[in-house]
């Protein structure tokens, strides 16, 4: 009897021993949130007090004057992040498009295991290729197009190949898996009945897609697009390597830029003064805000699309 | 079957206990520290890596430096992060009133920051500081702008774009450069100024002086400013440079020299600039680098064992470490700086007291 | 051929064309990998730890020991959280606080990686007084518990819910449902979301920049600052010396190796040992 009772405390023990570590690990997860925020906020306050809210919307970054504002960064992350968007979406819907209504599973799986391959790649490889094999391609292009236009206008941003451009081409690639897999992912949930019932009417594969599969997932479309999006903002090594590190509000595509991920990872090593610290830890806490706005509203928007 | 779902918390385990285990092993160890760490310009990490090196193998001290940029290395000395930072521009009142105690600057070496370019051919440009100030004022814009092709009489320069590459981290290499511009030029010194990082009127940015030498040597038409050693080890043409007394001089081991040897009356702190040195022979965007250490050594939990390591290295560093600097195209330190030198290193102390 | 024909046919090659393009990025880019990585690999770069700058020689073995240790501390900090959080989500299924979780897991995925590497540098790095490699490990956990939490909800959903009522018809406890049940069922998937959690963390930079900082030496502490493969290749690929740019192809070739390794390699190779002794 007693060793009954022994075992069975034993046991509750257990019980509650994991229902606490599993509960722990959960408000460690949601507490993560929160201590990153908090700990972004704190140490950055020596740049609210100075610059407010100004900091947002003015444009200069000036160490030497202990200037510092976030627009050119901004500016620069949201041009080489829907610009990348805008490039790769098409090929993206493509993709997923050939892998769930053309492509058999002999050629379906292995170009999925491919395009896994391609989303595996670290930021840093991406980043590697893009300064040595990239690069002086844009730079080529850009000595081409100069002489195409009369130059003149490029002289400033020189043509060294770095820039938006080459950052934006680089993005491109690298959430061309993501996208792509996730857009997948909603295409292969479309009822196989409505696909057949609208073939049998005689409508072409390509009707079918465009009156059937493709309003089916619009939403969850969206939702893909805008978690690839926030991907693309966030992405920091590749673009840092490529960008060009200019602290200036980029007048064309071909000016060198910064994106605040790449404007934090160029210089918070080097600032000194507890000003300039703060400044660069500003720019991570609106990255940060940024990153989750969108990704909190991709899955929401995700979900919608899943439930419909 | 039974076991598998707990393998991966049994090997957390081991390599927590491990983590743990290594960690005590390492403060247990006290007294014969052998390992050092600092941070900083780039400008003298291609000497300081040699020369931690050759260390290394003198004394077993492994000293592991990091060419992040002076300013870096004045930030990680201010959090104190490292054994002792590295910059090229020596701290203002200000910034060593901001560090919370004296620091002393230890000199290593002198150096010259050259401006080397990407032309077809290579050809052995010759430049003034007018010249130089107004490229990197944006004000000149084509290789075969009257101006450049008046101080090359023999060469044809092409109708080609000039691209302005600088810093885009905080770097005492800048601020060599930047100071010699206020300098020659009045108006660079009003527009822009002289510091670490400065606002560009023209040009992109590239991290480091290994960053900018990579971008230079990428891109036709190019122009930026790097430290001489980075120039020779990788094969790029440099531009010789009037000098005050009017004398195109080509950077060198010999010239950065003649630089330091015209300050005579060096400050006991060896806080100096020597740009646009007055010396016939000099190259006028010469400096000296530094290394930085706090006096009182006694901070942060530091050991008396670090202290005397730091020490026994700067040290070394002043005496049989300046062999090296020939070696790699850094000019020596004059003698009357070695002196001085070794006299703030001696005047390091640890709670108070010097440290043997 | 009608227009509606010509355009289904028209539609149909510009998708092919489109995976067709993604395959020859693919290819373009994992052929320079190979080309130029492979060029200067010896045995050296496998064994030395760097020359000092500008000489030529050495080696990365300082950046392999350094990914490993990192990479593995950091699985070893991040797994239990991963897991107990990816537990605690599956078995509250529908409740509020277990939607709030899985919400933050999903956000937290999101975070930038350069925004956890200044955590790690104001949070730890300044406390510590010192880069360390445990500092790095510490910011990439932050990277590996979402994911591994998220794998381990999706598999543990995946088990059929018969085998856990038959437990609980027996009189067996929800934890020992879990653990003797649920998770022995799932554990081939977990481990291989492990896996993958790992090669991603394996390669990542920017959390490292600020706290692992980098080592010329073969480092073994934790605590003390520590190369790692991807540092390397940043810090290489932006030098220039032809010697270590080439260094850092070879660095690259290296990497995307032992990422193969973990994702796939490793992956197959668990799963085929879990089935055998089932």
């Amino acid at each position: 009897m007693a060793q009954r009772s022994h075992s069975d405390r034993r046991e509750l023990i257990r019980e509650h021993a994991f229902s606490a570590a599993g509960l722990t690990a959960a408000i460690a997860l949601v507490a993560t949130i929160v201590l990153f925020f908090v700990q972004l906020f704190v140490t950055s306050r020596a740049s609210r007090t100075a610059f407010g809210l100004s900091f947002l919307w003015r444009s200069e970054w000036n160490p030497v004057t202990e200037q510092f504002a976030a627009l050119p960064m901004v500016v620069g992350t949201l041009a080489t992040g829907f610009g990348a968007l805008l490039i790769s979406t098409p090929f993206a819907l493509g993709i997923a498009i050939f892998l769930a209504d053309y492509a058999g599973k002999k050629v379906a799986e292995p170009i999925k295991y491919l395009i896994g391959l391609l989303g595996g790649l670290p930021s840093v490889i991406f980043g590697l290729w893009g300064l040595f094999v990239l690069v002086p391609l844009v730079s080529k292009f850009e000595v081409w197009f100069g002489n195409l236009v009369g130059s003149e206008a490029l002289v400033a941003s020189g043509t060294t190949g770095v820039g938006l451009l080459a950052a934006i081409l680089l993005l491109a690639i690298m959430i061309l898996p993501f996208s792509s897999s996730l857009i997948l992912e909603s295409l292969l949930v479309v009822p196989a009945e409505l696909k057949e019932g609208a073939l049998a009417l005689g409508a072409t594969k390509w009707d079918t897609i465009q009156s059937i599969e493709l309003p089916y997932v619009r939403k969850s479309t969206v939702g893909a697009l805008v978690l690839s999006l926030g991907r693309a903002l966030g992405e920091t090594m590749a673009v840092t390597m490529v960008i060009g590190n200019g602290m200036k509000m980029p007048r064309t595509l071909f000016d060198p830029g910064n994106t605040l991920a790449s404007a934090i990872a160029n210089q918070f090593l080097e600032a000194t003064s507890p000003l300039y610290v703060a400044s660069l830890i500003e720019l991570a806490l609106i990255l940060f805000v940024i990153a989750i706005i969108i990704n909190i509203a991709a899955r929401v928007i995700l979900r919608r699309g899943v439930q419909q | 079957m039974k076991n598998h779902g707990r393998l991966p918390l049994i090997a957390a385990t081991l390599l927590m206990i491990g983590l743990a285990l290594s960690g005590c092993s390492s403060s247990s160890q006290a007294p014969a520290v052998t390992n050092l760490s600092g941070a900083g310009a780039t400008f003298p990490y291609p000497l300081y890596s040699k020369m931690f090196d050759t260390y290394n193998g003198v004394t077993g001290v492994r000293v592991n430096y990091n060419s992040i940029g002076s300013g870096g290395g004045i930030k990680a000395l201010t959090d104190k992060t490292v054994d002792f930072g590295a910059s090229d521009a020596f701290l203002t009142d200000e910034e060593e009133a901001a560090m919370g105690a004296p620091v002393l600057h230890i000199p290593t070496c002198v150096g010259s920051v050259v401006l080397s370019y990407n032309l077809d051919g290579n050809p052995a440009l010759k430049l003034d500081g007018t010249v130089v100030a107004n490229i990197f004022l944006g004000k000149i814009t084509r290789w075969n702008d009257a101006s450049i092709t008046a101080l090359n009489p023999g060469l044809s320069l092409p109708n080609l774009a000039i691209t302005v590459v600088h810093r885009s981290d905080g770097s005492g290499t800048t601020s060599i450069f930047t100071s010699y511009l206020s300098a020659v030029s009045a108006e660079w010194k009003s527009s822009v100024g002289a510091g670490k990082s400065v606002s560009w009127p023209a040009g992109v940015g590239g991290k480091g002086n290994d960053g900018v030498a990579g971008m230079i040597s990428q891109a036709k038409g190019s122009i930026g400013y790097i430290e001489l050693v980075y120039a020779v080890q990788s094969n790029m043409p440099f531009a010789s440079l009037m000098n005050a007394s009017g004398k195109f001089v080509v950077p060198s081991l010999s010239s950065s020299g003649a630089a330091a040897a015209v300050a005579s009356d060096l400050p006991d702190d060896l806080r100096v600039n020597i740009v646009n040195s007055p010396g016939a022979d000099a190259y006028p965007i010469s400096s000296f680098t530094w290394i930085l250490v706090y006096k009182e050594q006694d901070y942060a939990g530091r050991t008396l064992g670090q202290a005397q390591a730091l020490k026994n290295l700067l040290t070394w560093v002043l005496t049989d470490g300046q062999a090296i600097n020939a070696g790699l195209s850094y000019a020596r330190l004059p003698e009357p700086a070695v002196t001085k030198a070794l006299a703030l290193v001696g005047s390091m102390t640890y709670d108070g007291t010097a440290i043997p | 051929m009608t227009r509606r024909t010509f355009k289904n046919n028209v539609m149909g090659l510009l998708v092919a064309a489109s995976a067709g393009l993604l395959i020859a990025v693919l290819a373009v880019i994992l052929w320079h990998i190979f080309i130029s990585g492979i060029r200067y690999l010896n045995w050296d770069f496998f064994t030395k730890a760097p020359a000092p700058m500008g000489e030529s020689g050495g080696g990365v073995f300082n950046a392999i020991v350094g990914t490993f240790l990192i990479t593995f501390v950091a699985a070893a900090i991040g797994t239990p959280f991963g897991i107990f959080a990816g537990i605690y989500v599956s078995e509250h299924r529908g409740q509020r606080f277990a939607d709030i979780v899985r919400l933050c897991a999903d956000a937290l995925q999101g975070v930038p990686s350069i925004v956890i590497g200044i955590f790690g540098y104001t949070f730890l790095v300044v406390r510590f007084r010192s880069y360390s490699a445990l500092s790095a490990s510490i910011a990439l956990a932050f990277m590996f518990v979402p994911t591994t939490a998220r794998v381990t909800e999706e598999v543990l959903n995946l088990v059929p819910s018969g085998l856990k009522e038959a437990a609980y018809a027996l009189g067996a406890r929800p934890s020992s449902v879990v653990w003797n049940v649920s998770i022995k069922t799932a554990a081939s998937g977990i481990t291989s979301g492990l896996m993958t959690s790992m090669a991603r963390v394996a390669g990542e930079t920017a959390p490292l920049l600020f706290t692992a900082f980098g080592s010329r030496y073969i480092e073994w502490n934790m605590l003390r600052p520590m190369s790692a493969l991807p540092l390397q290749i940043y810090i290489y690929a932006s030098s220039p010396y032809p010697a270590l740019q080439q260094q850092a192809w070879s660095a690259a070739f290296v990497l995307v190796l032992l990422i193969l390794l973990l994702q796939y390699g490793a992956k197959h190779l668990i799963a085929r040992v879990l089935r055998v002794k089932a």
